[in-house]
């Protein structure tokens, strides 16, 4: 038996827990150069460690981006800026869409003009998606932007403009990071606060809860329920299975998110928040707030406010919305369910801003009826999200409202629901109630210590029966 | 440095961080409360179910085996295997028999942690046959299929707390695991109970917690196994190989234990891989076949694949008929 030592850099493996402690025991003893230097290092390790082919990728975007915001502010010329801008975009989109959405495109193509009664052959090629392309790519693109808008300065460092990059903690699944924000923790040196160990821990204890225990045990769940086959499901079990997915999916990002910023908190640099108890949300405007807002906030900024936003009255908006909501969704997977699960929310955030505020439900049970009802909302999308196929999405929607049998796997299914994620939910909504991720730092010591002890006691006794990559590294 | 800033829900304030000096006390908490789990976990192991027992009793087994087969001066036979030589086999109705028959006598224990297979095997051989006068004379391994090729998944946690030997390990990550986060885990379940323990502790929780847990885990892992198995490439299907058992094979011999393996009686009759059967030719290990025993059908089975209490009898009967057939030594 070959014994060839293979390594997982996750943030839920040991492999990653060592790096981590190693690069931060070097980067304690540098100073702010030499950290950058490590760093740097540190990061292209951690994503040669997935595939060092795909290195020169990632420095390909890096340069180009590099040189192309230079030449945009160092050039007077408005027509200048804009050709180095675009050719930035070109590049680094056009690897993005030759990476991700080649084989879907040419796919697409092929059943189109089957469809049409043409013959086609078009030689699809089977290309590996280069983990974290999608947010590496974004973030760059933010950069260029910003530069050519303005409102960001370029830097003359290649070395701190390629951590900005490819900063480990963030590179293969977010927070898309703006230059305004991570590329002034990297130029300058980083200043230790006495809170950083205390917000480090408390980000990554629950990160790993959100990840190992919640999200992992659900998707083990949704996994059987949406691998079953055609007409083997009751509606009840359906249903389960969406809501199975729908804290996988949370638990798997949010967690991924929380765990970046714990770890970054522990080397001096701030990331953003990437999600705020999405599930307590009462409508579609408020969830983009919460959910992903890295992404939400980028898509507005980059996309929806350029198309005119809201400024061009409301078929525009409706249009924009539509838009910005549908790229959205193919930025998730190269797929048309993700299509369908963008044109969905781009379809409820219509209706929200046709409708309003009129139909606001008053008072405290109000408030948890629109809440109730809205992460059924979600859930309806999470389906068109998660379903391999139109035809098993609307199959397991039909089957909910046919066949309400309660079957023992049905029952498992909300108890271990109920089990890994009520407690989180009860958590979440004594955090929401005075709007802070932090609250837990501001409680006595023994609360804190107790909450710690759970985290801890679930992560030992109730890991996945199976080691979960994250679902947002296909992204 | 200049205070980043989103306009956006952006960074939190550190008005009411707790100082490092300060978290440091929720830090032993957490540390003493593992600790503390570490302590319970090692303490409920001999009773945490029937298996554990049955491996905690592994020694006292052994050491009272030698003794029985050093007075009376009889061959110690093991019958070695998992829950299908535990289920099958009668030791009393085994007995009975061969004095029946006339058989040799012999002095014989069971050795069947549950959920066991080759790899178990080697080390649980390795671990607690240490000694010449711990060793049997003959083993009888009972298995199906699975068992004994290399393609069976390796459960590692109980593997490196109940079988592996402190002086094992390095052979373990050398030669079966491939992988840094399988070494890593492996390590921390050979010196913690509650890493190795892990999959009894949330067993029992679960069990306690969720309704229906075992039939709603069972009926989900089938969907997930169904799955799998539409969505693999007919590429992925792998060829069966025995090095294990041919470790296994090897390690008795070197140490002068004779082998009979035994497959086991199944609802519908199963193929044993002729590399396998190969391989006890090659080593001069005994074969008995158990796969169709006289008047055995599927109502002597319990469950569809255990043997029930008459099943129990057929098979206890028909091996005590084969080894009064045998010389033991």
């Amino acid at each position: 038996m070959p014994a060839q030592l293979q390594t997982r850099v996750l943030f839920n493996s040991y492999a990653f827990w060592i790096f981590f402690a190693l690069v931060w025991a070097l980067y304690r003893c540098l100073p702010h150069r030499g950290q950058n230097v490590v760093l740097l290092i540190a990061s292209y390790f951690f994503y040669g460690c997935w595939d060092w082919r795909f290195l020169p990728l990632i420095l390909t975007t890096t340069a180009v981006s590099y040189f192309s915001a230079i030449q945009i502010a160092d050039s007077g010329n408005k027509r200048t800026q804009h050709i180095w801008m675009v050719l930035a975009a070109v590049v680094s989109l056009g690897l993005l869409a030759f990476f991700k959405y080649w084989g879907f495109f040419t796919d697409s193509a092929v059943a189109l003009l089957t469809t049409l009664g043409f013959h086609a052959d078009l030689n699809t090629l089977k290309i590996v998606l280069p983990v974290g392309i999608s947010f590496y790519t974004f973030q760059t693109m933010s950069y260029t932007i910003d530069v050519y808008r303005g409102q960001v300065t370029p830097s003359r460092s290649f070395t701190d403009y390629a951590l900005y990059v490819a900063y480990f903690p963030q590179l293969v699944a977010g927070p898309i990071e703006r230059s305004s924000s991570l590329l002034p923790q990297i130029t300058h040196p980083r200043l230790r606060t006495g809170g950083d160990f205390a917000e480090g821990l408390y980000l990554i204890l629950m990160g790993l809860f959100l990840k190992v225990v919640m999200g992992d045990n659900m998707g083990f769940i949704a996994n059987g329920i949406f691998g079953a086959e055609k007409g083997s499901l009751t509606g009840t079990e359906a249903l389960v299975g969406i809501y199975c997915f729908a804290f996988q999916i949370y638990g798997d990002f949010a967690g991924y998110s929380s765990i970046a910023r714990g770890v970054s908190k522990w080397l001096g640099i701030d990331l953003m928040t990437n999600f705020r108890m999405p599930y307590l949300s009462r409508n579609p405007s408020e969830f983009w707030q919460r959910w992903h807002i890295s992404l939400s906030s980028w898509l507005r900024d980059y996309l929806y406010i350029p198309l005119g936003g809201n400024r061009s009255g409301p078929a525009k908006t409706y249009r924009n919305l539509m838009l910005t909501m549908l790229l959205g969704g193919l930025w998730h997977g190269a797929g048309w369910t993700f299509v369908a699960w963008g044109a969905l929310h781009g379809l409820i955030l219509c209706a929200y801003r046709a409708a309003g505020d009129r139909f606001r439900l008053p008072g405290r049970w109000g408030r948890i009826v629109a809440t109730f009802g809205f992460f059924h909302l979600i859930c309806l999308a999470w389906l068109f999200f998660r379903a391999e196929t139109f035809a098993q999405a609307w199959e397991m929607l039909g089957l909910i409202f046919q066949n309400q049998e309660m079957t023992a796997l049905a029952r498992y299914g909300l108890g271990m629901l109920t089990f890994f994620c009520g407690p989180l939910l009860v958590f979440e909504i004594w955090l929401d109630q005075t709007h802070s991720l932090r609250r837990l730092e501001t409680v006595r010591w023994g609360w804190r210590a107790a909450t710690y002890c759970y985290l801890v006691f679930m992560l030992i006794v109730f890991p996945p029966p199976v080691f979960g990559q994250f679902i947002y590294f296909q992204f | 440095m200049p205070t980043p800033a989103h306009d956006y829900d952006a960074l939190p304030t550190d008005r009411h961080a707790p100082t490092f000096r300060q978290e440091l006390r929720v830090v032993a908490v957490v540390l003493v409360f593992i600790a503390a789990l570490e302590a319970i976990a090692r303490w409920v192991a001999p009773v945490l179910d029937y298996d554990r027992k049955h491996i905690h009793a592994l020694p006292e087994i052994i050491s009272q085996l030698a003794e029985r087969a050093k007075t009376s001066g009889h061959p110690r036979v093991v019958f070695f295997g998992n829950s299908l030589v535990m289920h099958g086999l009668d030791e009393g109705i085994f007995h009975d028999e061969l004095q029946h028959l006339n058989g040799p006598p012999m002095e014989t224990t069971k050795i069947t942690p549950v959920g066991t297979a080759m790899l178990d095997w080697i080390y649980l051989f390795q671990r607690y046959f240490p000694s010449p006068e711990s060793l049997p004379d003959v083993l009888i391994v009972g298995f199906v299929a699975h068992h004994i090729h290399d393609q069976e998944p390796i459960k590692i946690r109980r593997l490196s707390r109940h079988f592996v030997a402190p002086q094992d390990f390095p052979a373990l990550w050398r030669t079966d695991l491939q992988d840094f986060h399988d070494v890593a885990q492996s390590s921390l379940c050979g010196v913690s109970a509650l890493a190795g323990d892990q999959p009894e502790h949330q067993l029992i929780l679960l069990n306690a917690c969720v309704p229906e847990y075992q039939a709603g885990v069972k009926a989900n892992n089938r969907l997930v196994a169904a799955a799998a198995e539409r969505k693999a490439p007919p590429a992925a299907v792998a060829v069966e190989t025995f090095q294990r058992m041919d470790r296994f094979i090897q390690l008795c011999r070197s140490r002068g234990v004779k082998i009979f393996f035994v497959p086991m009686p199944q609802p519908e009759r199963w193929t044993v891989n002729p590399a396998a059967i190969q391989l006890t030719e090659d080593h001069a290990m005994g074969f008995l076949d158990a796969r169709a025993i006289d008047g055995m059908t599927e109502a002597d089975f319990s469950d569809g694949y255990h043997l029930g209490e008459t099943g129990q009898e057929k098979f206890s009967r028909w091996l005590a008929a084969q080894l009064s057939k045998v010389h033991l030594r």
